[in-house]
């Protein structure tokens, strides 16, 4: 089924002039200047349509964009009900569809964090945020998704890390969004700067049953051997529609670890891009994704090494249940000069039951010749052999693929420095494993 | 007689701008086998790099003659050909060529004499495989590609044989081999040993050294060569360590 | 100080096959429709059936567009701008005849009985008509046809009517349709059930006209049991003016049946800077339609200005077998897009890709695959491994695997590499005496080894030959 999505019509054309003045309501400065360019350079921009190679696989016309309410800037209000996992970080950010809270557990203890709602960094960090909003991390400009985050996003933030200051507990932002239909178009900016370390944590949460559409874009600086750890928890609910374009910068002898766990929503379309920028920069990007029922989860990844002695290291691991779907679809990119390159991309998947689908499209774009660039890619079941070594040692069936499950995705969510929330993620999946 | 066979003359070189070598000298004769000991990082290994031509070290003072000539503006393949050769620490591995089309190649690279037919060329690697104690189905293994540390080592003595080189480095061919290998490597080498050899021998360990009996040996600290003598000098060295050449001697000193 | 940049006034392999054969021909004005068309069928004295097949073809071709996905960059082609036929003028003329073996042998193509490779039966197809085929007698022994396909339309119209398009549809592809209406000469071979072609069959291909695109079809069918190995060579001379070769093949495997289908492609490249060269848009595809059939592809590319080609299989039958086995080695400015395609449609059905691609000069030479596991295909297996090599910093190397998997027995596993010659095995093997153009050449065959031991004997030791003498002034 082909869909071509008109302007003209329902959701699009609601993301008109009118849509835009309302978002960018009250605005000034540099936040308007960027939502003013981003709004002509999303009008310029087609609709994806099937036959776009990055959308073959995931019919844009599936996002029911008919069906969500108009778009409303989300205010502040009263922090909600707290969660068991508010109290393990330093700064906590709730989001719903009401509006947003913030919530500062330091208690007065200045540690180089700052942060902010978008519109009050702009009076601080007016200059910072000038470098960093649509700043040199995003790679490809010419993507609607990313322009429609940065003309209409109604609820975004600015995380910023100081100088050569470490930050222990981080940030959580989580997003429980419970109305019916809600639209939500969050932007993040985080910029750690030069020696700094910090860690951002992001959970996503919505009713099952419940239709709402996310449609993000975050971007991150890493700054000169600083440090960022960035972990998005996806757990929507399986009515929940989400399109999410990210993208981060690392600097000279600067390393991200960024994991991104993808476990809900109905369908889910991410981009997430990097870019080590500098020499000896790092980048180890993780994924584990699991569609069930009929989930549908597709997933691209660019390793863009620009200049000599950069790294990356990239391993997504999913599993595909029931009648569930994912695809991903990687890239590692070396331009010319970008000599003693080390990249690496692997993506290994578990096709659980007939009528799963999964799809793997690893890449590789190489233009420098002094440099070592590998990918690969596995699919298959779990092994016979360990079901059947599990069984003998008095494991009943379905504890034994249980355990086969974890196992295959434990690799990834070790890489989550935080124990409570591994056995958080551990639990989601088991559930999943049903 | 005319000039010695090698003369390694206050050889200078860095990698990276780190600077290894720090004022080399080194006389050897043809006939004479040299030991070259000294500590990890003193420059033992840059030394033997340097002298086949390595393009990650820049030579940035002093010369290598061979006979009289400079080789250091030479590409290795060349020095190959006048004779040097390089019993490699970590040999490298090529997969997909085999043992016996690498060696062929080699062999008619350095002796130019491609009317040596593939069945005398053959019938000589057989004896050399033979007399190295290696298995003959070795000719058809990829170089290197899977062999273990004292078949990459019998490797390099094989290719040596065949090569019959003038001046042979032996860069820590020793290091990790049991007692066998060992005795195995020595033969290999001291078959070429006699009046038209020069041999370098660099090694950690003195155990290697009462299979192949040095004339000299020259003690490597910091990128200079601090200590000189003759085959007395090892058990000295051995009871002693290095410390003590640092602290009796100190840098500069002779014997 | 060995280094591996390229120096681009040394990169002159010279192309040995450049000549050309100056014969009378017999060529159509430039042009397409459908006159031409039955103007080509009446030529080749073709049954009404056939007409027919080939207009049909042209109309779909008509409404089709050339497609544009693949990562390669040329001027628009003028399909208007092309002589469609071109034939030598053969008709009582033996002086026209010998000219035409010598330019074979010159090939070295042994077109006379007399001095034929032992173990090889040859077509040769000379521009747009085959003009000759050896062992004739002794293969018809044995049941075995193996002549033109025109012949084939005339002689054993049933077979061709039976198999003709079945793999390769009219629609596949605009190259595809544009063959199907025009296609010219090409070989047929047919092995009965139960009989191994004793033999290495061959076809050596020939552009040598101006302006004139090549056309051809093959058709190979192995009936139950049977086995064939068939080999295509490829030239063309260097001419400045870029020329098309569309050519579509298509290989059937009964039960038991196995076909080892491998290729030498050294079309003309084009001159250094870009000018001249064939474009080589080719379609393959093999069909493993009965049970523990065996399809297996070996390509060696080293020629054309374009390649875009993918020799694929169709794994049908249960407990079927598919293989590809590619080098693919571009330089100056040459492009390449080549890959696979195996579709995994049975039970227990098996998959091997094995790519190397070298990049030299300001070349582009891009892997492109796809491994489809249907949800029939129980125990499905593929293994996949492509290496990319690049020497010298000017060229551009691409990977584009996708793995589609929709049963969970399958397995698949898929790696890729690309790097260049490391400094360290350069060092320590011209420290033995070898100068740094051996060097590269034992590297990179080395690199290619998995191939070039695919392919005949013979052809294996052509191949490292051919390999060597392109990467001669490659690097410097």
């Amino acid at each position: 089924m082909t869909t071509i999505l008109e302007h003209e019509s329902g959701f699009w054309a609601g993301l008109n002039e009118d849509a835009f003045s309302g978002a960018a309501g009250g605005e000034e400065g540099v936040l308007r200047e960027r939502r003013t360019q981003a709004f002509q350079a999303y009008r310029s921009l087609p609709l994806p349509t099937l036959r776009d190679e990055e959308w073959r696989r995931t019919d844009p016309g599936l996002f029911p964009f008919e069906a969500v309410s108009r778009l409303a800037n989300l205010g502040e209000i009263p922090f909600p009900a707290a969660s068991d996992l508010d109290d393990r970080f330093d700064v906590v950010i709730a989001v719903t569809d009401e509006g947003y809270a913030i919530r500062d557990n330091r208690d007065g203890k200045v540690c180089g964090l700052t942060v902010l709602p978008l519109r009050e960094a702009l009076r601080q960090y007016g200059d910072d945020l000038a470098a960093c909003f649509d700043g040199p991390a995003v790679l490809e400009r010419d993507r609607k998704f990313t322009q429609l985050n940065s003309a209409f996003w109604n609820v975004g933030f600015y995380i910023h890390v100081a100088k050569n200051t470490a930050v222990e507990r981080g940030v959580l932002i989580r997003y429980e969004i419970t109305g019916r239909n809600a639209l939500v178009i969050p932007r993040l900016i985080v910029h750690a700067e030069a020696g700094s370390r910090a860690r951002v944590t992001e959970y996503y949460q919505s009713p099952d049953g419940q239709a709402m559409m996310c449609i993000g874009a975050r971007e991150m600086y890493v700054d000169q051997a600083a440090q960022l750890s960035l972990y998005a928890v996806q757990e929507w609910g399986n009515g929940a529609y989400q399109i999410a374009e990210d993208w981060a910068r690392v600097g000279r002898d600067g390393q991200i670890d960024w994991v991104t766990l993808s476990l809900g929503s109905k369908i889910s379309k991410m981009m997430m891009g990097c870019e080590v920028a500098e020499p000896n920069a790092n980048a180890f990007m993780s994924g584990l994704f699991f569609a069930n029922e009929k989930q549908h989860i597709d997933q691209r990844t660019l390793q863009k090494h620009a200049a000599p002695h950069t790294y990356s290291n990239l391993l997504y691991k999913g599993a595909v249940k029931d009648e569930g779907r994912s695809v991903y679809q990687g890239v590692i990119a070396a331009g010319k000069g970008a000599i003693k390159v080390d990249a690496y991309q692997m993506n290994k998947n578990l096709v659980l039951n007939p009528g799963a689908r999964a799809d793997s499209l690893p890449g590789l774009m190489i233009d420098a010749d002094d440099l070592k660039c590998s990918h690969g890619s596995t699919m298959g079941n779990l092994s016979p052999l360990e079901l059947f070594y599990l069984k003998s040692r008095g494991l009943s069936d379905v504890e034994a693929r249980r355990m086969l499950v974890l196992a295959f995705f434990e690799e990834i969510i070790a890489k989550l420095d935080d124990e409570f929330l591994q056995e958080r993620v551990r639990a989601d999946v088991n559930r999943k494993i049903g | 007689m005319s000039n010695p066979y090698i003369e390694i003359v206050n050889l200078h070189a860095r990698i990276e701008d780190q600077p290894i070598l720090k004022g080399v000298n080194l006389t050897i004769n043809k006939g004479e086998v040299h030991a070259l000991m000294g500590p990890n990082g003193s420059g033992k290994s840059t030394l033997s790099s340097v002298i086949m031509g390595h393009p990650a070290y820049e030579v940035t003072e002093g010369e290598i003659r061979i006979n009289g000539e400079n080789i250091l503006e030479l590409e290795p393949d060349e020095r190959a050909k006048l004779g040097v050769f390089l019993a490699f620490q970590y040999p490298v591995a090529i997969p997909g060529v085999t043992v016996a089309k690498f060696l062929k190649s080699a062999h008619d690279a350095v002796h130019g004499d491609k009317n040596v037919g593939a069945g005398a060329f053959l019938k000589e690697l057989r004896e050399n495989i033979k007399f190295l104690e290696m298995n003959e189905t070795f000719i058809n293994r990829f170089l290197n590609d899977g062999f273990s540390g004292g078949e990459k080592k019998r490797m390099e003595i094989l290719q040596m044989l065949t090569l019959k080189p003038s001046f042979a480095v032996m860069d820590e061919t020793d290091s990790g081999l049991d007692i066998d290998a060992l005795r195995i490597v020595s033969k290999g080498v001291n078959r070429l040993v006699g009046p038209d050899l020069a041999v370098l021998l660099i090694t950690h360990y003195e155990r290697i050294l009462t299979y192949i009996k040095p004339d000299h040996l020259h003690v490597l600290i910091d990128g200079k060569i601090v200590l000189s003598g003759g085959p007395e000098l090892v058990k000295e060295l051995e009871e002693k360590g290095y410390d003590w050449i640092r602290k009796e001697f100190g840098a500069e000193v002779l014997v | 100080m060995p280094t591996l940049e390229t120096n681009s006034t040394l990169v002159r392999d010279e192309y040995k096959y450049g000549f050309s054969t100056d014969v009378p021909t017999e060529s159509f004005e430039k042009g397409l429709n459908e006159e031409v068309i039955r103007a080509i069928s009446a030529k080749k004295n073709e049954p009404e059936w056939m007409t027919e097949w080939r207009l049909k073809a042209f109309r779909r071709w008509l409404n089709m567009k050339e497609p544009q996905w693949a990562d390669v960059s040329y001027p628009p082609i003028d399909y208007q701008d092309i002589c469609y036929f071109s034939a030598p003028k053969l008709e009582n003329n033996p002086e026209v005849d010998e000219e035409l073996k010598r330019t074979f042998e010159r090939l070295g193509v042994p077109m006379h009985e007399r001095d034929r490779l032992a173990g090889v039966a040859v077509d040769a197809v000379f521009d747009s008509v085959s003009v000759g085929t050896t062992h004739k007698e002794m293969l018809a022994e044995k049941g075995i046809i193996f002549c033109s396909i025109s012949e084939a339309i005339q002689e054993h119209p049933e077979l061709v009517k039976k198999y003709l398009g079945t793999v390769v549809p009219q629609g596949d592809n605009f190259f595809a349709a544009l063959n199907s209406a025009v296609f010219t000469d090409g070989s047929f071979c047919y092995i009965p059930k139960g009989v191994r072609c004793p033999v290495e069959l061959s076809t050596y291909f020939r552009i040598n006209a101006v302006d004139t695109g090549q056309f051809e079809r093959t058709l190979i069918v192995c009936e139950d049991d049977a086995y064939v190995s068939y080999i295509e060579g490829c030239t063309a001379p260097s001419r400045d003016r870029n020329q098309l070769h569309a050519a579509v093949v298509e290989l059937i495997a009964l039960e038991g049946a196995e076909i080892k289908y491998s290729t030498v492609q050294n079309w003309y490249a084009g001159d250094e800077e870009g000018r001249g060269g064939i474009y080589n848009f080719v379609t393959k595809r093999g069909h493993c339609r009965g049970r523990k059939s065996k399809i297996s592809w070996t390509q060696v590319e080293v020629g054309s200005a374009i390649t875009w080609k993918y020799p694929s299989v169709v794994l049908e039958g249960d407990d079927s077998v598919g293989e590809f086995y590619s080098v693919a080695f571009t330089n100056r400015k040459m492009q390449a897009d080549t890959g696979t395609k195996m579709v995994h449609v049975g039970r227990n059905t098996k998959s091997t890709i094995v790519s190397k691609g070298i990049s030299a000069g300001r070349s582009r030479n891009s892997y492109r695959g796809l491994v489809q596991i249907l949800p029939g295909a129980d125990n499905a297996r593929n293994h996949t491994q492509c290496d990319s090599m690049l020497i010298g910093d000017t060229c551009t190397a691409n990977t584009y695997p996708v793995i589609e998997c929709e049963n969970s027995t399958a397995i698949t596993e898929h790696e890729a590499t690309t790097s260049k010659i490391s400094e360290e095995q350069m060092f320590y093997i011209t420290s033995r005496g070898i100068d740094e153009e051996s060097a590269t050449s034992l590297i990179v065959n080395g690199f290619c080894k998995e191939v070039f031991k695919e392919l005949p004997m013979e052809f294996s030791v052509e191949a490292v030959k051919l390999l060597e003498l392109k990467l001669e002034h490659s690097v410097g």
